[in-house]
Order: structure tokens, then sequence, then C-alpha cells
């Protein structure tokens, strides 16, 4: 399934820097669209907010218009999109987070429910749900490193090599990264789920007594 | 474990968390042109999700895409939709306030610059020693800020006619360079009904502001309220400093009093 779904995309990312390599403003659009939800989903892991995760996500892609600019044709033929643009995104974020050390902090919005990616059925269960917003909370408490590793690995997808250029890190590093943040999401996951289908459990039984 | 085996469920719900962004990315990215008339010809408007970023006469599409490219390093397309609310009457002489200008990429110093410039009104210009003047004033300028500086900001203004750089006038004849060329700055304040002649017949007498004899108000000679005063009433200046020592006050409106001495 996963080699299925990599060969795709492969095929997919060849024609679109085909297009770059052809005419960089025309192809550009398509180039943005195929990946904008790889950006824009680990940008809002990132940075918890969904404003600033699109500003990030739409500096990234100016960024790397900027640097295709100046690309010859098979330096553009060579990218690895994905992993490229969100190397590049993460180092925006870090930079920003820099430029932000001084300034008060933003109150996190990860309680915020997402609009769900297309692709995606979206008749989910109310559990799937409360799932996703659940955990959308508990990455969030990840360390940063751990964070981006999960985020890359398990959301976006990447195949752990990829996740471990984009980190700048060996791929056995990045493994673990993402196996200690697992550990960790599970640790703190059962018991504040149980909390929640207790609460749910409740609250459907007051509702019954009263109708 | 796989990446896509979905019985895990901690693995399950992380996939379910890619989300799409709520608007498209490219629009946010891209710059967009169109065409559009104006009192200079037909223009190219490139503009953003933050508002107008660049206004060229319409001529070779690839000398604009790439003095686009250069100077704002975005990517541009042809616009699908609608112009700018409020681009097309601000263009026939109407301004409108709410158009937005994108000015990222501009310096603080350029921004104060067409800041001042935007505002002065139709039918009216102003002294190139007005524009530093009135940055002296906001404190926008500093005490080395001088002709040169100026000139080159309007020599390079991204938005001609939008900021109407063509109504700020230097000593030369025949009344300075112009972004969209140098002939069409005069034709366009003709087009506006500024009163050129009369202007270039007071200068040559020495005379750069006029003030009435009942109200005591002194004024650029292209001001609205000068054009105003009747002959009879009408007094001549050579300087702001004169007319103040004879006992006039500067307009609220054009604000001679800005016009710094060289």
């Amino acid at each position: 399934m996963d080699d299925f779904v990599e060969d795709g995309r492969e095929a997919l990312d060849t024609a679109l820097l085909s297009a770059l390599a052809e005419d960089l403003d025309d192809g550009y659009a398509g180039f943005v669209r195929a990946h904008e939800i790889a950006v824009y989903s680990a940008a809002l892991r990132m940075t918890r907010s969904p404003p600033e995760a699109e500003d990030l996500s739409a500096e990234t892609f100016l960024r790397a218009y900027r640097a295709l600019r100046g690309y010859g044709r098979d330096r553009v033929l060579a990218l690895r999109p994905r992993s490229w643009l969100l190397a590049i995104m993460l180092n925006l974020w870090r930079n920003s987070l820099r430029d932000a050390s001084r300034r008060p902090q933003t109150i996190p919005v990860a309680d915020v429910p997402d609009r769900q990616a297309v692709g995606i059925d979206v008749e989910q269960t109310v559990e799937d749900a409360e799932t996703a917003r659940e955990l959308s909370r508990l990455l969030a408490e990840l360390p940063a490193t751990q964070r981006a590793a999960v985020t890359l690995r398990h959301v976006v997808g990447l195949p752990i090599a990829e996740v471990a250029t984009v980190l700048g890190c060996p791929e056995g590093t990045a493994k673990s990264h993402v196996s200690r943040g697992l550990r960790q999401l599970r640790k703190l996951r059962s018991p504040d789920l149980a909390t929640v289908h207790l609460s749910a459990l409740m609250a459907q039984k007051v509702d019954g007594g009263e109708s | 474990v796989t990446r896509s085996n979905g019985r895990d469920p901690l693995l399950h719900g992380l996939a379910t968390l890619t989300t799409q962004p709520p608007r498209e990315l490219a629009d946010l990215v891209y710059a967009n042109w169109l065409s559009v008339p104006s009192p200079a010809g037909q223009l190219r408007v490139a503009f953003t999700s933050l508002g107008i970023s660049y206004v060229r006469l319409e001529g070779n599409m690839s000398a604009f895409q790439r003095d686009y490219g250069d100077r704002f390093q975005r990517p541009l397309r042809p616009s699908t939709g609608r112009p700018p609310a409020g681009l097309l009457p601000t263009l026939r002489g109407r301004p409108v306030k709410s158009l937005q200008l994108d000015l990222r990429e501009l310096t603080p110093f350029e921004v104060s610059v067409l800041q001042v410039v935007r505002r002065i009104p139709r039918r009216q210009v102003r002294p190139l020693r007005w524009v530093i003047g009135e940055l002296r004033a906001n404190g926008e300028a500093s005490d080395s800020t001088d002709d040169t500086a100026v000139l080159e900001v309007l020599a390079e203004n991204p938005f001609p006619l939008i900021v109407p750089c063509h109504r700020v006038i230097t000593s030369q004849e025949p009344l300075g360079d112009y972004v969209l060329g140098p002939g069409l700055k005069e034709r366009l304040l003709r087009a506006e009904d500024v009163n050129l002649d009369e202007i270039r017949a007071l200068a040559a007498n020495n005379v750069f502001f006029l003030g009435s004899n009942t109200t005591h108000i002194v004024c650029l000679p292209s001001c609205a309220h000068a054009r105003q005063i009747t002959r009879p009433h009408r007094r001549h200046f050579s300087s702001i400093r004169e007319a103040e020592e004879a006992g006039y006050r500067g307009c609220r409106h054009c604000r001679p009093t800005m016009v710094e001495s060289a």
C-alpha cells in the first residue's frame, strides 16, 4: 500500500517538477496545490494556530519560489519537493520562534476543531472527531523535535528516510524521535480518553433521563 | 506496525490530522495582473491578496513580467476575477481611500514618501520641498534627507496614478521626470485642469504663495482656495516667511508652511 502510494506520488512529482522547469510562474500553482495540505498540516501542528500556520505555509511557498528562480533545470528536476518544502517550513518556524522569544506567547488553539482534508471520510463518527481533537491537543504537548518527527512520519506520512532529511539527522535518530513521541502520546492518551468517554456516557444518561 | 495499518488507533488518529488550509495557498503566494484603462492610457496592474503591488503602462508583457519578478520575487499570473474594489474609480480620478496597497516590499522611508504623496488632491500640485517638509513634520525624514532621496522613491513609484507622483513638481522645467514618461506628466496635469500656465508665470516672477487680504490665509498657487481669491484681493509672496511676517497664516488644506526653504 505504502509503495503504491509512493509510486503514484513520484509520478506526480516528476510531472509537476517538469512543469516548473518549463515555466516557473505557470507551473507553480499546480505545485502549491499538490503540496499545500502537507505543508499546512505540519505547520498547524508546529504553530498550533490556524492563522499562524497559514502565514507560515504561504511564506514557505514564497521562499521556495524565490529559491527556484535561481535553480537550473537539472536542480529543479532532482528535487524531492515534499521534504524540501517541509524543511523550509521547519526552518522558518524555528527562526520565527527565535524572533518571537521576546514577544508574548500566543494562546494555543489546539482545541479548535480542524477542517479535515479532502479524501478523508467526512462522515466521521463523533468518536473519531473526539480522538482527533484529543490527539491534536496531546501532540501539542510533545517537545518540538518529537512533535516534528511524529507529524512528518504519521500526519504527513513521509518515509523515515525523508523525515531524517527534513530534521537534518541520521535515520536512526529520526526513528527514535518518532518512537519516543508515539510512546509519550500513548501514555498521555489513555487516561484522558477514558475521562472523555465516561463524561460522554454520563451526559447521555442525564439526557435520557430528562426526555 | 506499518503506517497504513488501520488497526492501531493512535496511528489512524494521527493520519486523520491532515488539514486543508482555510484558503488556497496559491492565492496568497501569487500576484495577479490585469489590464485597465486610465487617463495615462491602458495600464497593467499587479495585485496580491494584500492589495495593489505594481502599476505600469501596458507594453511588452515579458518586460513587465521580468521587472515584476526582479522587484518582487513573486509568481505572477493573469487575473481571472474582477479588478480590486476601488481601482477603477481611483484611476478615473475619484480616489477610493479603502483601495489597499501591498507595501511589503517597500522600505519604511519609501512607504512614508508614498503616503504623503497619496494625499495630494486632484487638480493640485506640490513642490518637492513640500514633500520633504511633510516627512520632517511626521518625523519620517532625517536631516540628511534631500531632494535626491525623495526623487529616487518617486522615480520607482510602484503605484503611479494611485499614488499621484505626477502632482509633485520640481523647480526644473519641464516639470521634472515622471515614472511613466516625462511628457505624460504635463498631459496628466492639464487633463486634471491644474493651472500650470499660471503657476509657471508666477514662478517666473519669483511668486510661490498666494494670500487673500480678506482672510489673511496664504496658499500654494494650485490650492482650490487660492484659485478662488479674486484678483483685487490676491497678494503675492515669494516665501512663507514673508507671508507670515505680513500677518498671514498657512491654509490648513494645502499646508504651505510645509514647504522647506532650500
